[in-house]
C-alpha cells in the first residue's frame, strides 16, 4: 500500500529541547491514522513539520510524495489541515470564508460545501469570530472537506469539545472523507478508538510503535494462568510478556505478541504445572497504559 | 495574478470603511492642496493632514499585511494554497492602488487646478514606497501589533538619538555633507531599501525570521548612522554634473599676502588639541555674478624629516573669506580676500615643530559653482504671486514689522539647492528647500524681520536705518542654481606655519 506520509529519522529541536527524535512513520493511503500520546509527546510538532509550518532539524519527510519542506500551493490544494487554536479570519462570515477559499481549490465542490454547512448546522451569515469553539472547528473542517482533499491532518480537533459536537464532527468527517487519508492526533484514546484504522504511539518525541489497530488489538492479550498452589513469578520470561505478577495460585501477565498456538505452548514450557490458561482481549486504553509503562520503565 | 487579486479583494472588503475614511482624507488634502497657493495660511492644516495621512497610510498597510501574518504557526493561511508571491503582490497592489495612486492623483489635480502641468513627481511616491517597504517588513518580522508599534517607536527613538549624537560621536563631518548630502541620503536609502527588500523576500519566501530580524535591524541602523565616504559622494556629483561654470576657477596659495589681514574675529571653537592655521589663498576665474560654495578641504603636510599629516576631508575650516560681517564666509564671490583654514593636531604640530620648520602643504578644495541669481521682485503684501511657472509666493506683514514669506513650488527640483533673499547683492539669507507638503514644495522665511533680510533694495539697511518707520512695499528674492562641482589642488613648499598660526584653533565656518 502506498504511503501518503512517509518520514525517516525525522527530528525537531526547539533550542535545547528535542521535540521529535528519529521519527520514522508511514501513513498508508486511505487509512485513518491516529497519532496518540500524552501531552507534550510531539504530536502537534510532527503534524506541523509535515505541513511545512515548522522546519525539521533533521531527517526527511514526504507528504503526497513531496518533500514536506517543499509543500506549496499545488499540494495544499489537496490537503486539509485543521488544528485546535487555529487562527481564522475572524471578521469573515462563514459564507464569505468559504466563498473566499473556493477559487483557490480546483476541486472545490459547491454542493458539498452547502451540504457540509447544513450537516454541521453552521450559520452562513455569522462571523467566524462570533462562533463557539465547536462551531469554529466545524467551519474549519467544512472548509477543509469541501474540495475533497487527498489528505486531512487534524491536530487535536476534539480538545475541549463536548461529546455531542465531537460525534457530529466525527460523523461529518467519516461521511465526507471516504477516499481521503486522515491523520489525526489526540491525547485521548477514547476519541479515536472507534474509527481509527492505524495507530502510532508517540512518547517523548519518539514513535514507540505504529501499526494497524486491528493487529495491535490482536497481539495484546492479558493472560491469566491458574495453578494448584501459589507460586512466584519465575525469572527469564520472554520479553514480550510484561507486567507479570503473582496473586496466590494465579499468575497474570500481558503478552504483547500473542499467538493462539505459540503462546500456550510457551506457557507450558515455562509453567509445566499450569492448570488453566485464559487469554483475555484488552481494550485499547489498557494496551496503551501497558505500552506507556513499558516505555517509561525503559527510559 | 489571479490569486493576488483574490487576496486583494478580500483585503479591500476587510478594510472598506477605513479605506473610505482614508480616501476622504485624501480628498480633503487635495482640496487644501488646490487652495494652498492662494491661502498659504492653510500650510498648518496641510501639515496636520499630512501627519494624519501618513499615520492612516501606515495603519492601512499594516492591517493589510497582518491579514496574512508571517510569524507564528497557527495561521490558517499557511496551509492553504496561497502562493507567497501572490500574497506579497496583493499587499503591493494594495499599497499602489489605495495609497500611491490617490497621492499621485490628488497631487496632479491640485497642480492642474493651479494651472501647473502636473508632471509626475516621484519624490513623494518613492518616500511612500520606502515607508510601505518599511511597514511591510516591520509587520513581517513582528508577532503582534504591540511589537510592531514598539518597533516604530524604537525606530523613531534611534533616529532621534542618531541625529543627536552622531555629530558628537562621529564628528561634525558625519552630519554636514554639504552638497553631497543628496548622494549620501540616496546611498543610505538604497541600503535601507535593499535590506527591506531582502527582509520581505526572506519572510514571504522562507519565513526566516531570525535572519530577517537581523537584516532589518542592520539595514535600519546603517541607514541612520550613514555610510562614510564624503569624497566618494562628492565625486559622484562631479561626474554627474561636471564643473559647470567653475571650470575656469583657479586656486593657489597667496603667500605674498600678509597673514594678519584676515577680517573679523577668530573662530569660536577653541580646543586645546588643535592648532588653527590660516594661510592666504587666491581664487580667480569666478564667472561674473557667479558664486562658489566652499565644500570640504583636505590638507596634507610633509616635513623635511619625512613626517606626514593628513587632515582628511574636513568641513570645519576650509576655504573662507567674507566681504563684510553679514556675509556667509563659505560663499565665495571673488570680491574679497580668502584663506585656507586648517585645524592641525597639536601633537603633530608640536612634535614636528611646524611652527618653525619649513614644510610642504598640499590642499585640495571642493567647490559647488552657483549660477548668477534669478531675481524675483515681490510686492508686499502679496498672495499667490506667480513667481515662475509652477511657483507661487505669498508675503504677509505680521504686526506691522515682520514679514512672513512663503513660496510654493510644484516641484522640489525647480527651486534649486538654495534660495537667497537679498537686495543689496551683499547680504544673503539662505533658505534650504527641504519641505514638501502635499502637491507643493514649500519654503519660507517665517517671521523674518525686514532688517534681518537687509533689504537695501527697499531702501532699508539694518545699520544705516535702524529705526524702520514704515514697511517697504516690495522685496527681491534671488535664486541661484548649482551648475557644477569641482576640486582644485594647490601646493606650497617651505611654509613656516608659525607665521600663520592664528590662535588655538580655526573656527567652524558657520559660527562666524
Amino acid at each position: 500500500m502506498n504511503s501518503v506520509i512517509h518520514t525517516q529519522a525525522l527530528s525537531k529541536q526547539f533550542r535545547h529541547t528535542d521535540a521529535l527524535r528519529d521519527l520514522s512513520l508511514d501513513v498508508p493511503q486511505g487509512s485513518i491514522y491516529a497519532l496518540v500520546g500524552p501531552n507534550g509527546a510531539g504530536k502537534t510538532t510532527t503534524i506541523k513539520v509535515l505541513m511545512n509550518i515548522l522546519k525539521p532539524s533533521g531527517g526527511r519527510s514526504e507528504v503526497l510524495d513531496v518533500d514536506s519542506r517543499r509543500l506549496g500551493p499545488p499540494q495544499f490544494a489537496q490537503i486539509g489541515y485543521v488544528s485546535e487554536n487555529q487562527e481564522m479570519p475572524d471578521w469573515m462570515t462563514v459564507e464569505y470564508f468559504l466563498r473566499f477559499l473556493r477559487p483557490f481549490y480546483p476541486t472545490w465542490d459547491d454542493a458539498l460545501a452547502a451540504e457540509l454547512l447544513r450537516q454541521f448546522e453552521l450559520p452562513p451569515g455569522r462571523k467566524l469570530g462570533q462562533l463557539s469553539r465547536g462551531m469554529r472547528m466545524k467551519a474549519a473542517l467544512a472548509s477543509s472537506l469541501a474540495y475533497r482533499p487527498k489528505l486531512i491532518a487534524l491536530d487535536e480537533p476534539f480538545t475541549g469539545l463536548d461529546a455531542l459536537v465531537r460525534d457530529e464532527l466525527i460523523e461529518g468527517l467519516l461521511a465526507r472523507a471516504e477516499n481521503t487519508t486522515i491523520l489525526i492526533s489526540s491525547h485521548d484514546l477514547a476519541e479515536i478508538e472507534s474509527f481509527a484504522s492505524h495507530v502510532g504511539y508517540l512518547d517523548q518525541g519518539r514513535l514507540r510503535f505504529s501499526e494497524e489497530l486491528e493487529t495491535l488489538s490482536g497481539r495484546f492479550r492479558e493472560v491469566i494462568l491458574t495453578f494448584d498452589a501459589p507460586r512466584p513469578v519465575p525469572s527469564g520470561l520472554p520479553a514480550s510478556w510484561v507486567q507479570a505478577e503473582a496473586i496466590g495460585p494465579v499468575i497474570r501477565f500481558i503478552d504483547t505478541e500473542f499467538h493462539a498456538e505459540r503462546t500456550p505452548a510457551a506457557v507450558h514450557s515455562f509453567f509445566p504445572g499450569v492448570r488453566d490458561i485464559t487469554p483475555n482481549g484488552m481494550p485499547l486504553r489498557a494496551i496503551f497504559v501497558t505500552l506507556a509503562r513499558g516505555s517509561r520503565a525503559a527510559a | 495574478m489571479r490569486e493576488a487579486l483574490l487576496i486583494l479583494r478580500k483585503d479591500v472588503d476587510h478594510q472598506r470603511w477605513p479605506l473610505f475614511a482614508f480616501l476622504l482624507l485624501m480628498a480633503s488634502r487635495m482640496v487644501i492642496d488646490s487652495l494652498l497657493p492662494h491661502h498659504t495660511g492653510l500650510v498648518t492644516a496641510q501639515t496636520i493632514l499630512g501627519i494624519l495621512f501618513f499615520t492612516a497610510a501606515i495603519g492601512l498597510m499594516y492591517e493589510s499585511v497582518r491579514q496574512e501574518r508571517i510569524i507564528g504557526d497557527q495561521q490558517y493561511w499557511l496551509t492553504r494554497p496561497f502562493p507567497w508571491h501572490s500574497v506579497l503582490a496583493a499587499k503591493a497592489l494594495f499599497l499602489v492602488l489605495f495609497v500611491l495612486l490617490p497621492v499621485l492623483l490628488s497631487g496632479a489635480v491640485a497642480l492642474g487646478l493651479n494651472g501647473v502641468w502636473p508632471a509626475p513627481s516621484f519624490s513623494p511616491v518613492m518616500t511612500l514606497l520606502l515607508i510601505g517597504g518599511f511597514v511591510t517588513s516591520a509587520a513581517s518580522v513582528t508577532r503582534t501589533t504591540v511589537q510592531f508599534v514598539l518597533t516604530l517607536v524604537c525606530y523613531f527613538l534611534v533616529g532621534v538619538l542618531s541625529a543627536t549624537l552622531q555629530g558628537q560621536i562621529m564628528g561634525y563631518e558625519a552630519v554636514d555633507w554639504g552638497s553631497a548630502q543628496g548622494v549620501h541620503s540616496f546611498a543610505d536609502t538604497a541600503i535601507e531599501s535593499a535590506a527591506l527588500a531582502a527582509v520581505i523576500w526572506l519572510q514571504y519566501r522562507r519565513r526566516a525570521t531570525t535572519v530577517s530580524r537581523i537584516l532589518f535591524a542592520a539595514g535600519v541602523l546603517v541607514s541612520m548612522i550613514g555610510i562614510p565616504g564624503w569624497h566618494a559622494a562628492f565625486s559622484v556629483l562631479e561626474k554627474l554634473k561636471g564643473a559647470g561654470s567653475g571650470s575656469t576657477v583657479q586656486v593657489a596659495f597667496d603667500l605674498a599676502r600678509a597673514a594678519q589681514t584676515s577680517p573679523g574675529s577668530w573662530g569660536n571653537m577653541t580646543r586645546d588639541d588643535v592648532v588653527g592655521v590660516r594661510i592666504p589663498v587666491a581664487i580667480t576665474g569666478i564667472p561674473k555674478d557667479g558664486v562658489l560654495g566652499a565644500e570640504r578641504v583636505r590638507t596634507q603636510i610633509d616635513t623635511p624629516a619625512g613626517r606626514h599629516w593628513d587632515s582628511g576631508w574636513r568641513s570645519v575650516g576650509g576655504i573662507i573669506g567674507r566681504p563684510d560681517r553679514q556675509a556667509d564666509p563659505g560663499q565665495i564671490t571673488g570680491q574679497t580676500a580668502y584663506w585656507l583654514e586648517i585645524n592641525i593636531d597639536r601633537s603633530f604640530y608640536d612634535s614636528a615643530n611646524l611652527k618653525d620648520t619649513p614644510v610642504r602643504v598640499e590642499s585640495t578644495a571642493a567647490f559647488a559653482s552657483l549660477s548668477p541669481p534669478t531675481v524675483l521682485r515681490l510686492p508686499i503684501p502679496c498672495t499667490a504671486y506667480r513667481a515662475r511657472p509652477g511657483e507661487f509666493c505669498s508675503i504677509s506683514v505680521q504686526s506691522g514689522e515682520r514679514l512672513n514669506i512663503t513660496c510654493l513650488s510644484a516641484s522640489a527640483g525647480s527651486l534649486s539647492d538654495a534660495v537667497f533673499a537679498f537686495a543689496s547683492g551683499r547680504h544673503q539669507e539662505a533658505v534650504p528647500v527641504s519641505n514638501r507638503i502635499g502637491a507643493f514644495s514649500v519654503w519660507s522665511i517665517a517671521a523674518a524681520a525686514p532688517s534681518a533680510l537687509n533689504l537695501t533694495e527697499l531702501r532699508f539697511d539694518r545699520f544705516q536705518q535702524p529705526d524702520l518707520t514704515r514697511m517697504p512695499d516690495s522685496m527681491v528674492i534671488a535664486t541661484r542654481e548649482t551648475t557644477g562641482y569641482f576640486e582644485r589642488s594647490f601646493v606650497a613648499g617651505g611654509i613656516r606655519l608659525g607665521a600663520y598660526e592664528a590662535g588655538r584653533s580655526a573656527g567652524r565656518r558657520s559660527i562666524w
